[in-house]
Formats: structure tokens, sequence, C-alpha cells
């Protein structure tokens, strides 16, 4: 489904990713860890063709991602760490204009239901600048719910959920994966998800900063 | 693949239209800040306003351009730090069309309250009624070219996030052309008609136009990184 091959990236000077290779198949689930800056959120934006890598390719379907341009809706779903939610809408609103976007069309029962999942029935009026972090995360999540994509690419879907949102989403995404979809993200927050891979990111640390760190120690 | 562009542009303008006018702030903001310094002329004067009717272009043309930089601002950095401008690119719009939808709906929502704001204001510069006519005219075409640059101007500001005072510096001369043939009197070049001026301005625009969206959609594209 998802083919990261040979992968290399800089970034403010700095290599961060170096020869790097992900498969991702039907039906699994790959978790990205790694401490801060190790190229998490930047793997997961090369994958949505925010930005291009500097050598190497992605290919989703065995179509690259320039290829898709317009089909990149259909085919993955990227929940982002920003929520994309407008503050001055209501979460109604926030939804739909996202659907409007995607070129979805959702019934009214379904679309009722993705919002039960989450509690979100009784604030789907509210704007979202009155609604706590954890609420916001929660209207950012139910667009998974919504969408028909098979690949969901999902950037700390965990930061600041309470643990029963955690366990919804689990079983959400053990449902995905079940109707043959998949998932790639990055957390911090451990899930215990037993299909789950694991993929640990480092820190690419140059050769001159070594050298560096060489002569520190010398001089200690 | 015309039409795909069409149906998107025509998404994202409904998309802009219901954020802009769900947020009056930025408009609110626009109008206070015509009317607090069209009145501070007006009072730092005294009583006889008409040594002010000479000088009404270029104090409109002034405060419209500080107040459109001001607000275009708000157009392009809630979309930026609440992630939306990369959503919108994930979900395969082009930086081009997403470009152009913010400069149409700016331009839209601006249009309006400026064609109540400038009649207003001109009275109290005792300004000739065909001259608020011709001013109104040429404004109403000059704006769609600011409101381009206005944008632009924002994600520059976006992009140079350390010195404001670039932003000012590169996207200032910009607006000079525009400005010199839509406040210039006929001693400027002789026989500089009104017809003439908006055929000069209607080609600002159509350079502006190309220039804009290119320089826009680098600077989103350079945004993600």
């Amino acid at each position: 489904m998802l083919e990261v091959s040979s992968i290399y990236l800089y970034r403010n000077r700095k290599q961060v990713f170096k020869n790097f290779n992900l498969n991702l198949k039907n039906s699994e689930i790959i978790l990205l860890e790694g401490e801060n800056g190790a190229g998490k959120t930047s793997l997961l934006n090369m994958i949505s063709g925010l930005i291009n890598p500097d050598k190497g390719f992605i290919k989703i379907y065995k179509k690259s991602i320039v290829e898709l341009g317009n089909q990149k809706k259909k085919i993955f779903t990227y929940i982002p760490d920003k929520n994309c939610l407008k503050e001055n809408l209501s979460v109604n609103e926030n939804l739909k204009s996202w659907l409007n976007l995607s070129n979805l069309k959702v019934n009214d029962n379904k679309y009722q239901k993705a919002l039960n999942t989450f509690s979100l029935n009784s604030i789907q009026e509210s704007l979202v600048k009155s609604l706590s972090q954890g609420q916001k995360k929660k209207v950012a999540l139910t667009k998974l719910l919504l969408s028909k994509s098979k690949l969901w690419l999902l950037d700390e879907p965990l930061n600041g959920i309470d643990t029963k949102t955690i366990t919804i989403l689990k079983k959400i995404m053990i449902q995905h994966v079940r109707k043959n979809g998949s998932i790639l993200f990055s957390s911090h927050v451990k899930l215990d998800l037993k299909l789950t891979k694991r993929i640990i990111l480092k820190k690419i640390v140059n050769k001159f900063n070594i050298d560096l760190l060489d002569q520190w120690e010398n001089f200690q | 693949m015309g039409k795909l562009s069409m149906k998107n542009f025509k998404t994202l303008l409904y998309r802009e239209f219901i954020i802009s006018f769900k947020n009056t702030k930025s408009l609110y903001s626009y109008c206070t800040f015509f009317f607090t310094s069209i009145l501070l002329f007006v009072f730092a004067t005294g009583p006889d306003i008409s040594i002010l009717s000479p000088i009404y272009k270029p104090i409109l043309w002034m405060i419209t351009i500080f107040a459109l930089i001001l607000i275009s601002e708000s157009f392009v950095f809630e979309d930026f730090f609440d992630g939306s401008l990369s959503e919108l690119q994930f979900l395969g719009y082009s930086e081009e069309i997403i470009f152009l939808s913010k400069s149409a709906v700016m331009f839209i929502s601006l249009i309006i309250p400026n064609i109540i704001l400038i009649p207003v204001s001109s009275i109290l510069f005792k300004v000739n009624f065909l001259d608020v006519i011709e001013i109104i005219t040429l404004f109403s075409i000059s704006l769609p070219t600011i409101t381009l640059i206005s944008i632009l101007s924002a994600l520059f500001s976006l992009q140079v996030k350390r010195n404001k005072f670039i932003q000012f510096i590169l996207i200032m001369p910009f607006f000079i052309p525009i400005i010199i043939i839509a406040t210039s009197e006929n001693f400027f070049v002789t026989n500089l008609g009104n017809e003439f001026k908006i055929f000069v301005l209607i080609g600002l625009f159509l350079i502006t136009l190309p220039l804009s969206i290119l320089i826009g959609k680098l600077i989103i594209k350079e945004l993600n990184y």
C-alpha cells in the first residue's frame, strides 16, 4: 500500500533521513517512535506530499505522491498534530466544511454516529473556540470516521485526549485494520496494540557534531 | 483538469467566504483604523477643513494601504497557525488556488465597506461629489492589485518570521506604481485622463496577477519546511 524507499532529507542544513525505508502493507499498523526532532512529523509530511524528499521516492498504491494530485484525498486521510479547526466556526460547520473540501458525502445517520462515538453530539453546535484541547482533538479525530480512505496517517493522535478516548481510538483503529485498512502513526504515549509494528527513528548525528563532541571530551 | 480546478476553486471560495463572514474582527479592525486615522487628520486641522481637500487622495491611499497590510495578516495567519493551510495542500488543493481564493475573498469583503467609507470620509474633507466618484472608481480598479500585494505581504511576514521591517521593505515598492497612477493629477503627466489611468491600473493588475500567484505559490510551499 505505502512504500517509502531510500529517502534522504535535509532540513536547516541537518540531515534528518539517510537511506530510510518503510513498507506499509494492507491491514497493518506502524507506530513511529523517537525523540523530539527525530523526523516523525517530517516523514508524515513527506508521505502526505507537503514536503519533498531530497532523494528517494514515496509511492502509494504504486503511484508517486506527485502523480496522485487531487486523488490524494480519496486515498489517505491525514490528521496532523495541529487540529486544523476554525475557531469561529461550530463543530458541525468545521466538519461539514472538511467533508466539502474532501469531496465526501455522508448521510446524516453516519454523521451523527461518528459524533456519538466521541460523545460530541451535545456540543455539535458549539463554537470550536469554546471547546477544551481534548474536545478539539476529538473533533479532529472524528474526521477518521467520516473518511472512506484505506490509509490513515496520524501525527500524535493521542496528545491531549483522556484514557477513555484513547480506548475508543484503539477500537476504531482495530476496526479499520480489520476492514483491510492501514495506519501509520506517531506517538509519544504508549498504545498497547498487538498488531502494531514499531519503527524507532533516531536523530542523525553529523560527523561535524561528533568531532565537536570529541574535542569537548578531550578538553575536559 | 480545468473543470476540476474550477470546482476546487469554487469549493475553496465558499469555505473562505464562510470563515471571513464568521470572523468580523478583521473587518471591524479595518473600519476602526480607517475612521480613526481620518478623524485624526480632521481634528488636527481644526475648523478650516478645506485645507485638507487637495490632499484627500494621498491621505486616503496611505490609510487604506496600512489598513490593508494590517488585516491581510488575519486572512493568512490563522490558517497557518491552526494547520488549515497545510490541510488544504494535502487535500490536493494547489497553492495557486489557495492564494487566489484568499485574495478574491479579501477583495470582496473590502470593496463593500470601502464603497461606504470613502464617500462618508469625503464629507469630512469637503471633497467634490465628482471627485468622490473618480476616487471610488480608481480605488475599485486598484483594489484587486493591492489586495494581491497585501496577501503576498502577509505570506512574506510568515516566512520572514524574525523581522517584520523586512516585510515593509520588500512589499512597499510594489504599491508605488499603483499609488502614482491612482493619485496623480494632470501636472504629473500632461493630459493624463481618467481613461488612461484606468487602462494603466488594469495593466498593472494584469502584471501583478501572474507574478503574485507565482510568488505566493512558492512562499506557501516554503512555509511547510
